[in-house]
């Protein structure tokens, strides 16, 4: 939704293709590419790419049953799915109960950490239509620059969840984790070129509209070669994750 | 005892102990909290946790300019309203919905892109009870464009 309001076109040839799907063997090659296929699908039928849609929720769902994610995305969602691909809000309705049960079962499981990589996956594939979307056109004023530039604050929160996740409860170390917050240190450099500057907010009440509005200032400071290096460590990330 | 649960853009995340508890905070969260929402469009994600009197948790989550959002907290019965403040990123309290009669939303609209923390609390009840009271907290967010 923040890359469809702030102006960016669908491209499918962004999307990881379909037929990767098989490559995707280890706990997290599967976790990271569910999560990455499940943007894609927010992504396509954000822009109501209906048919493209029931594919890719097809892809989520063999790699879900490759997880044993037994029930997340069963018969009856698919044939729900296919019942409302004309209609966008159930659509994204069921992309999000379908992440949901996903979610939920790893977690009952004691599967937190395949969680946490699976979010990982989504939210780096996010950042990758985003900064592949802005193209050539200048950066300067470019809504979608300054979003992709806000997601350092969700990196913090990504990191929080990572370190969370690195030992169990019975003090050991997952590997996965590990070797993720590693993969991540290249787009931790790219963000440390970008500068976000929040000031503290006053909060103004109107007891019309019963509407907060959070008064503050974010200043932004993104040079296009800092752009470049956050857009190629991106790329860098994803492709080796997608494989 | 206090808990941080990540919030992100796309995915719900959900902390899960008893498989039977947690598939009852799942339908909570979908069937009665989302409501809670409405006008706002649901974001996509559920965050929901089994929750004990005197407990706390919390959540961080981005929030961007040019958006309206609307907050929403609920608790599942036996659990008393639930207590919640909203904290930005130099520890000041913007919302506390004990000043709001322990209100279950709260509207605002950022003017600038904000991480902000949100901080849960299960107030302890007078109900007599041999033990604390448990149950499911759902903290959901609707959205819509200025």
């Amino acid at each position: 939704m923040l890359i469809k309001s702030a102006g960016a076109e669908y491209n499918e040839q962004l999307l990881n293709p379909l037929k990767n799907v098989d490559k995707y063997t280890t706990n997290k090659s599967m976790a990271l590419n569910l999560g990455i296929y499940t943007t894609d699908l927010s992504f396509c039928s954000l822009f109501d790419q209906t048919q493209t849609s029931l594919s890719y929720m097809e892809a989520t769902r063999k790699l879900a049953e490759g997880m044993d994610i037994r029930d997340a995305i069963d018969e009856e969602t698919m044939i729900r799915l296919e019942d409302n691909l004309n209609n966008r809000d159930v659509v994204m309705d069921i992309i999000s109960e379908t992440f949901l049960n996903s979610s939920s079962y790893l977690k009952e499981n004691e599967r937190q950490a395949v969680a946490a990589i699976v979010l990982v996956g989504g939210w780096i594939e996010g950042l990758y239509l985003a900064t592949q979307l802005v193209g050539e056109k200048p950066i300067e004023g470019n809504k979608l620059v300054d979003r992709i530039a806000e997601q350092k604050l969700s990196f913090s929160i990504v990191d929080r969840m990572l370190e969370d996740n690195r030992v169990n409860e019975k003090g050991e170390e997952n590997l996965d984790i590990v070797s993720l917050i590693n993969d991540l240190q290249g787009l931790r450099n790219a963000y440390n070129g970008i500068i976000v500057q929040t000031s503290a907010v006053k909060v103004e009440a109107d007891n019309t509209t019963n509407v907060s509005t959070l008064k503050s200032q974010t200043k932004i400071t993104v040079t296009p070669e800092a752009f470049t290096g956050l857009r190629d460590a991106v790329n860098s990330l994803r492709s080796n994750f997608i494989l | 005892m206090k808990r941080t649960v990540p919030a992100l853009l796309f995915i719900a995340a959900l902390f899960g102990f008893n498989p039977d508890i947690h598939a009852q905070c799942k339908g909570f969260a979908k069937k009665i909290c989302k409501q809670e929402l409405t006008p706002y469009i649901h974001d996509g994600n559920y965050n929901a946790d089994i929750l004990t009197e005197g407990e706390e948790a919390d959540l961080y989550k981005t929030f961007y300019s040019g958006m309206h959002y609307r907050l929403a907290v609920c608790g599942a019965e036996p659990l008393s309203k639930i207590e919640f403040q909203v904290i930005d990123a130099y520890k000041n309290v913007l919302y506390d919905n004990r000043n709001h009669d322990l209100a279950m939303t709260w509207d605002f609209q950022p003017e600038s892109s904000q991480q902000l923390r949100i901080v849960l609390k299960v107030p302890v009840s007078n109900k007599q009870a041999e033990y604390p009271l448990s149950s499911c907290v759902a903290i959901m967010f609707g959205f819509k464009d200025k």
